[in-house]
């Protein structure tokens, strides 16, 4: 370029300044006008709002393990069914019942071969599959009264994510953004992490649904960039970056001039925000700052058992679950609001216990980790934990497929179990129970309506209140149900 | 030029700032709607509405409202407050006896309200939508200069009554951008900008509206917002999410319909019932796959009946939304709320929907069908001499095989048996056709045992023949009923009795049996002993007919007369029944010769020699692959022609529509929405509360439906229509709430121009939408600027006076489109199948199981425009998700305008994206004066740039800061050539082209990633 030329631009009232505002005293400008707010939020619909009344919680991690993992081989024990296994189904439970596979004329009861244990002070029963999580039962409050409305695995995955059956409802990670925004300076208010095998209902597990998309579940990846798009081109250097956010802005700015638009003002932040998140992910994702001790209890180099062949399996289900765990606890100390870590599948209508022991294998000890960790780091105290499936698993035998496998179980609605902790949960308890086979809660029954509004409770948020009007009506995370479980918290 | 339209007006501002906005006129006289219906909402209706009416008190209309109550008094009497129940309640001292209980009292402004209304005769008129359509006048006086047409005088006037203005014009620039941006959805090209602020045509404006109307691009844009509202998507949604590669043919036919501005009623028919026009074309059924946009759950165990319901459902409700802007879904469950429709009326509207088929049609587009019969007619004539040459042939070994094939004793001659009665144990309907087969249809979700009763002269038989047989109509084209068209024949069983003694009835065991086909593991033998568990079937040779033989323990028929009755079972799976067969029987000796399974074949072996067509007799030789060995090299000839056959484009390219099926289910209202709780029938029909619908028969159809929605007396179809279309030349409607048009949404801003509007589309345009369209386009309202100020906005934050245009970001398709179009790699092709562009793998495996799969299009399918890509609703394409893109889960009729850091990263950094700075890049090297640094030229390519991107000139301190950024840029590359040639991802050229291009890039880049790029002005 003509050298000449070159000094002609660079006409002084144009100098680029550190500070990437450039030159222009176009933001105090702007500032006096009272477009952009000396505080004005990187974005604005995730400026943090006060809750309804005072909350318990500020974060959550909510774990779902999709599929549904068997409830009666893990957390539900029943010594009755185990008595008359192999028995048929009492003609008073199948009453009304429906079910996948099994049919009702041949069903047969199916009692659980496992070992269950009282752990911790509290006493609560864990199987031994689950010798990591069982350690913090005095923490942990396990739900077995939950029940669904949905049977199938994607509109109760719905229902468990969003509140109803059906797709276009926003998540619950999306509700509490949209209630409450997100402390997160440099990052998303909502992070999703997979690991294992897709869930059934893919992306529709962590919508806004009508909400802003700005409430929708960040996906961080297992490979590549740990947020789509977050990387910069080839070729192009911080410094091209900082220096195209810069002009950039400067445009942005005299546009906004111009137009008096306050939408440009924030066009300009979510700029500012997404070259921030391009630093601070990546510095997420690093864990060389990880101490040995802790990368081992979260188990992030674990190698993957060799042939295996099992629902569940990836090549590298173990490390990457035992990573998204740690992550989880990285995002929270960042102030990230929701946090959804998805393992899939669980549904096991065969093979049962072969399957169930490696996706255990997979998720135990991260999950006990990431308790433990929290719990030492203080972070549990504000921090929720929620550890579910999207429905439970029947006390029937499943043995309608793979032929020469151990039988497993169909899908059960009418009860399954729930693991929370932390975030104003009052540890050590049982909530709720099921009758003497398993089959439905006698005591205390917790709809899902009823679990989202009690968490909404926990974050200070009534769920009656915390509402958008879609369609002609004001709908809510809760849909047109949902009580407070207040034991989760009282004890 | 520009600069020169740019005028700031601070004398009108200033006179802003003067005057104190009043938004509402002083009530003199209350009105029922804006007034009184508020207040009663929030204090009363949730006791004393549609759902419940504590001590007999319903306010949902005045009828109601006024009746005696069970106590005896009145709740209302007109003209006297005092001795009306509820302002004695409301006001009552006693906190046991004041109404609401348990609530604060009503304010005072409220009682106040009330107390009037009720001394002015409590007026309640109809909710105002529900009222007909006015047909307005022009306001006296526009009120303001510089009215162009009927719409300024109507905004006009309300804001002088609000004190606010209008503004001045849009510069031309924006005013181009922004008109093709609403038309087309693309940007004006640089010589359309040229053109455009050059004119001095006084009527270029309105020619240049004209132009872009006619586009070819126009119906993309528009359509993309018909889709919206259909929920359409390429893939059928839930856990399993299949693709639906046909999908695009009726997206085609919105484009098309729209281009050719097809007048909304016709547009409303044909979606809505195109399948029972008189002799329906085409394009009138592949317009019904508006109601095959629904979610289909295929999930293992999932109940179809329920899943039907549920699409039913949807249907009805969509209808609802998308023609009559009212929220019908409650209603599913319990009477509305707050709007007069009940539970029965909304199974009366249901019940339009509840008798649909889902067959796929053969579509081909028209111009496929042109080569196609091109083609096909080359072939013939290649083909037609060696087909005679083949059936012309004799020769003495031919002759003898011919004898000996019609007098072969494994050709038996078979009675095909002509049903007397063909029944279902499970309610499924079995139909004889004329040629004796028997069609099956019905829900097919249960195990089913077909009876099939027939009567015959024949003694002594030996064998039954079954022919199973394939049939468009069928899934898969069948022979089975279920989506891939195979079945699972468990057992069939033969019963023989005289005719003229039924009762007199044996069974004869079936010993033997033979097919031309069994499934692998699925073998015809099965079917004997008819075990439930286990049956022949045919997969994968589905699609085509297939015959089995089965035969008798010992012959048998009565010399008077044998009533026979086969019983064909399907045990194995619950929907893996026969579509359609045909029964025939034989006295030729057990064990009988399978024969042709083709009937057909048979046939022409029956003719005889000199009987058969040429191409009877080609397809008998080529049947046995018999000839005589002098005809080899003549087949040979024929094979090799056959291979280059042409395909029928129908077999590839197909429609998804709905057919009303051949017996009408009968409708009930479902308790509770719960599909196995059906309550009381109800017949169709439509809401009472709106204008009656009349049919044409004794029932009513989709086509009297059709024509309620767009009838004159319908007050809710065009104003929902006009709203809409206002929305999306305004960022909002004149009705905020586009969705619902009841009682809870809010009122009009506007009511006269509504129905002014309203008025113009349905009678003086006739509903053509282009017209309309154009009215909107040539207002000044229209073309005002979308500059605002802080006082405007804290007086008017929404808008609502619309004393200024809009800034809105555009949609998450056209953020695509108008980055490939600046860079000029849009491929701007017109229609066709869904394709995908890149995007990274592991996105698409977060899918079910990592079961869906997204190969990524090659070619100019890389860069059509964003509303081509692929929808898996699954799983939707990260770039459209990112920008508010429907979810087409439920009818979308606005889309959110959110503004992200994902949005930024997206612009910034997305290969997509940053493909097309690097084109840009290039672009502006190419295209002015190439090989020219002078800095004249480096200023006029900036310039041009931002021609190509904003569609405008650069004000001067713009270019400098450009500018400025591609000097810093240009030194940067030209220090690192390595990071240069990563940057605009080239090699082997030189350091400075590089250095320069990437540049170049870098400035096309901070272009695009303005906010004004994505932005309509």
């Amino acid at each position: 370029m003509d050298p000449q030329y070159a000094r002609l631009l660079r006409r002084d009232f144009l100098t680029s300044t550190a500070s990437g505002i450039g030159a222009l005293a176009l933001g105090t400008q702007l500032q006096n006008d009272g477009l952009l707010a000396n505080d004005a939020p990187a974005q604005p619909l995730l400026a943090p709002r006060p809750s309804h009344f005072p909350a318990r919680a500020k974060h959550c991690i909510f774990v779902f393990l999709a599929g549904a993992p068997s409830q009666i081989d893990l957390l539900d024990p029943k010594p009755l069914l185990v008595k008359h296994h192999g028995e048929p189904l009492p003609d008073t439970l199948g009453e009304g019942a429906r079910f996948a596979f099994i049919s009702k004329k041949t069903a047969r009861l199916k009692g659980s071969p496992r070992t269950f244990s009282q752990c911790g002070e509290s006493g609560t029963e864990f199987s031994d599959l689950l010798p990591w999580i069982s350690r913090s039962a005095d923490d942990i409050a396990v739900v077995r009264s939950m029940h669904t409305d949905e049977f199938n695995h994607h509109p109760a995955q719905l229902m468990m994510s969003t509140g109803v059956g059906r797709l276009g409802r926003p998540s619950v990670g999306a509700w509490i953004n949209y209630g409450l925004g997100s402390p997160a300076e440099n990052l998303p208010g909502y992070v999703v992490l997979s690991a294992g095998a897709g869930a059934s209902g893919g992306s529709s597990n962590w919508s806004s649904g009508f909400l802003p998309s700005v409430y929708r579940g960040t996906v961080f990846r297992n490979q590549g960039e740990p947020i789509l798009n977050l990387s910069r081109p080839p070729g192009v250097a911080t410094d091209d970056q900082q220096r195209s956010l810069q002009a950039i802005t400067t445009l942005n700015k005299i546009r906004l001039q111009a137009t008096q638009d306050p939408e440009i003002a924030n066009r300009v932040s979510s700029y500012e925000l997404a070259f921030r998140m391009q630093t601070a992910a990546p510095e997420l994702v690093d864990l060389s700052n990880e101490t040995e001790g802790t990368l081992r209890d979260y188990g992030v180099e674990r190698q993957e058992p060799e042939n295996q062949r099992h629902r569940g399996y990836t090549p590298n289900a173990h490390a990457a679950f035992g990573r998204n765990c740690l992550l989880a606890r990285r995002l929270v100390e960042r102030g990230v609001r929701f946090i959804n870590i998805i393992h899939a599948s669980w549904d096991h209508h065969d093979a049962l216990q072969k399957d169930l022991n490696y996706n255990c294998s997979v998720v135990d000890q991260p999950i006990g980790a990431l308790l433990r960790d929290l719990k030492q780091r203080g972070l549990l105290d504000d921090t929720l934990v929620v550890v579910t499936g999207e429905f439970g698993r029947t006390p029937l035998e499943d043995a309608h497929e793979g032929k020469g496998q151990e039988p497993g179980r169909d899908h059960h609605p009418f009860a399954f179990s729930t693991l929370l902790a932390g975030g104003g949960v009052h540890g050590g308890q049982v909530i709720g129970a099921t009758d003497e086979l398993g089959w439905a809660p006698v005591v205390d029954p917790v709809h899902i309506n009823d679990f989202h509004a009690t968490l909404l409770h926990l974050f200070g948020l009534n769920h009656l209140k915390l509402a958008r009007r879609f369609g002609g009506f004001d709908i809510r995370l809760t849909n047109v149900g949902g009580r407070v479980v207040e034991k989760v918290f009282t004890g | 030029m520009d600069a020169t339209m740019r005028k700031t007006t601070p004398i009108m501002i200033s006179a802003l700032l003067l005057v104190t906005a009043r938004t509402t006129l002083p009530a003199e006289q209350i009105e029922y709607d804006r007034d009184v219906r508020p207040v009663l909402a929030r204090h009363c209706t949730k006791c004393h509405g549609r759902s419940k009416a504590e001590g007999g008190l319903r306010l949902t209309d005045r009828q109601a409202a006024m009746l005696r109550l069970p106590s005896g008094a009145h709740a209302i009497k007109p003209g006297n407050a005092d001795g009306s129940t509820l302002w004695q309640r409301i006001t009552a001292a006693d906190e046991t006896e004041r109404m609401p209980p348990e609530a604060p009292p009503l304010a005072a402004e409220e009682v106040a309200l009330l107390r009037r209304w009720i001394e002015q005769g409590a007026k309640w008129p109809d909710h105002w939508s529900f009222q007909p359509i006015r047909n307005e006048s022009l306001p006296a006086s526009p009120g303001f200069q510089g009215a162009r047409n009927g719409i300024d005088h109507f905004v006009w006037a309300r804001l002088k009554t609000a004190a606010l203005r209008p503004s001045v014009e849009a510069t031309r620039s924006v005013l181009l951008r922004r008109i093709t941006l609403d038309t087309t959805g693309l940007p004006p090209t640089p010589e359309e900008l040229e053109q455009f602020l050059g004119s001095l045509n006084p009527d270029f404006y309105e020619r240049t509206a004209d132009r872009l109307l006619a586009s070819p691009h126009y119906g993309e844009r528009w359509g993309r917002h018909w889709l919206d509202i259909a929920r359409y998507a390429d893939s059928e949604g839930y856990e399993s999410d299949r693709p639906r590669p046909f999908a695009w043919r009726w997206r085609q036919w919105v484009i098309d319909t729209l281009n050719a501005d097809m007048p909304f009623d016709r547009f409303t028919l044909h979606q809505i019932a195109g399948d029972l026009l008189p002799n329906a074309t085409l394009d009138q059924r592949i317009a019904t796959g508006f109601h095959r946009n629904t979610l289909v759950n295929r999930e293992g165990g999932t109940n179809k009946e329920e899943d039907r319901v549920k699409r039913t459902v949807d249907r009805t409700n969509t209808v609802g939304k998308a023609w009559l802007g009212i929220t019908l879904g409650c209603c599913q469950c319990h009477d509305h709320k707050y709007d007069p429709i009940s539970q029965a009326e909304y199974y009366s509207f249901y019940g339009f929907f509840n008798s649909l088929n889902e067959p796929n049609l053969p579509a081909a587009l028209p111009e496929q069908v042109t080569n196609y019969h091109r083609q096909v007619e080359n072939y013939q004539q290649q083909r037609a001499p060696l087909i005679t040459a083949i059936a012309q042939y004799s020769s003495p070994t031919l002759t003898e095989w011919d004898e000996q094939l019609r007098h072969a004793s494994g050709i038996a001659q078979w009675e095909t048996l002509k049903p007397t009665s063909a029944r279902s144990r499970v309610g499924m309907v079995l139909t004889v056709e004329p040629d004796r087969s028997v069609f099956v249809q019905g829900a097919n979700d249960k195990s089913d045992v077909y009876s099939i009763e027939s009567e015959t002269k024949r003694e002594n038989i030996t064998s039954v023949r079954l022919q199973v047989l394939a049939d468009s109509r069928l899934p898969a084209r069948g022979p089975g009923l279920p989506s891939n068209g195979n079945f699972v024949l468990t057992g069939l069983r033969v019963f023989v009795a005289p005719a003229k003694n039924p009762a007199q009835r044996e069974e004869i065991r079936v010993v033997s049996a033979r097919a031309d086909f069994s499934q692998a593991g699925r073998n015809i033998q099965s079917v004997l002993g008819n075990n439930r568990g286990d049956g022949w079937a045919v997969h994968p040779q589905t699609g085509r007919g297939h015959v089995a033989i089965f035969d008798l323990e010992r012959s048998v028929g009565f010399p008077s007369g044998t009533r026979i009755t086969i019983q064909m079972e399907h045990f194995c799976h619950k929907d893996h029944n026969l579509g359609k067969f045909r029964l025939g029987i034989t006295s030729a000796p057990a064990p009988v010769a399978l024969g042709p399974p083709d009937a057909a074949i048979l046939e022409i072996i029956e003719k005889g020699r000199g009987h058969r067509t040429d191409e009877e007799q080609f397809r008998l030789l080529s049947y046995y692959k018999y000839a005589d060995p002098a005809l080899d090299p003549l087949f040979k000839q024929v094979a090799a022609l056959t291979a280059s056959k042409p395909q029928d484009p129908g077999e590839e390219t197909m429609a998804q529509v709905i057919q009303e099926a051949s017996s009408r289910r009968a409708t009930h209202i479902l308790v509770r929405g719960d599909f196995l709780n059906p309550g009381k029938p109800v017949s169709l029909g439509v809401p009472a509360t709106l204008q009656t619908l009349a049919p044409r028969g004794t029932h009513a159809d989709r086509i009297d439906l059709a024509r309620w929605l767009v009838a004159k007396g319908n007050p809710l179809t065009a104003r929902v229509l006009v709203n809409r279309l206002w929305q999306q030349f305004f960022g909002r409607g004149l009705v905020t709430t586009e969705d619902d048009f009841g009682t809870q949404g809010s009122p009009p801003s506007h009511p006269a121009l509504l129905d002014w509007l309203a008025t113009r589309l349905r009678d003086d345009h006739r509903w053509s939408i282009k017209q309309l369209q154009k009215t909107i386009l040539f207002s000044a309202t229209y073309r005002q600027s979308s500059r605002t100020n802080p006082q405007q906005i804290s007086r008017d934050p929404e808008n609502m006076m619309l004393a200024r245009q809009a800034r809105l970001r555009v949609e998450a398709e056209i953020v695509r489109d108008l980055v490939l179009a600046s860079s000029s790699l849009l491929d701007r092709r017109i229609g066709g199948p869904s394709v995908r562009p890149p995007q990274p793998a592991d996105l698409v495996k977060l899918g079910f199981q990592t079961s869906l799969s997204w190969e990524v299009s090659t070619g100019g399918d890389r860069y059509r425009r964003g509303l081509y890509t692929f929808f898996q609703r699954t799983v939707p394409y990260p770039a459209l998700i990112m920008f508010d893109a429907a979810d087409s889960n439920t009818s979308c009729t606005r889309r959110e305008r959110s503004n992200t850091a994902l949005q930024a990263l997206t612009i910034w950094n997305d290969p997509v994206f940053v493909e097309a700075a690097i084109a840009c890049g290039r672009r502006l090297l190419d295209e002015i004066s190439p090989g020219d640094f002078s800095p004249a030229v480096q200023q006029e390519r900036i310039r041009h740039a931002a021609h190509l991107c904003l569609a405008r000139p650069l004000t001067e301190q713009e270019l400098t800061v450009l500018s400025e950024f591609a000097v810093s840029q240009y030194d940067r590359y030209r220090r690192d050539t390595v990071a240069a040639l990563k940057t605009i991802n080239a090699a082997e050229i030189s350091h400075e082209e590089a250095a320069r291009w990437a540049a170049y890039t870098a400035v096309a880049r901070i272009l695009m990633n303005l906010d004004e790029f994505i932005t309509r002005e």
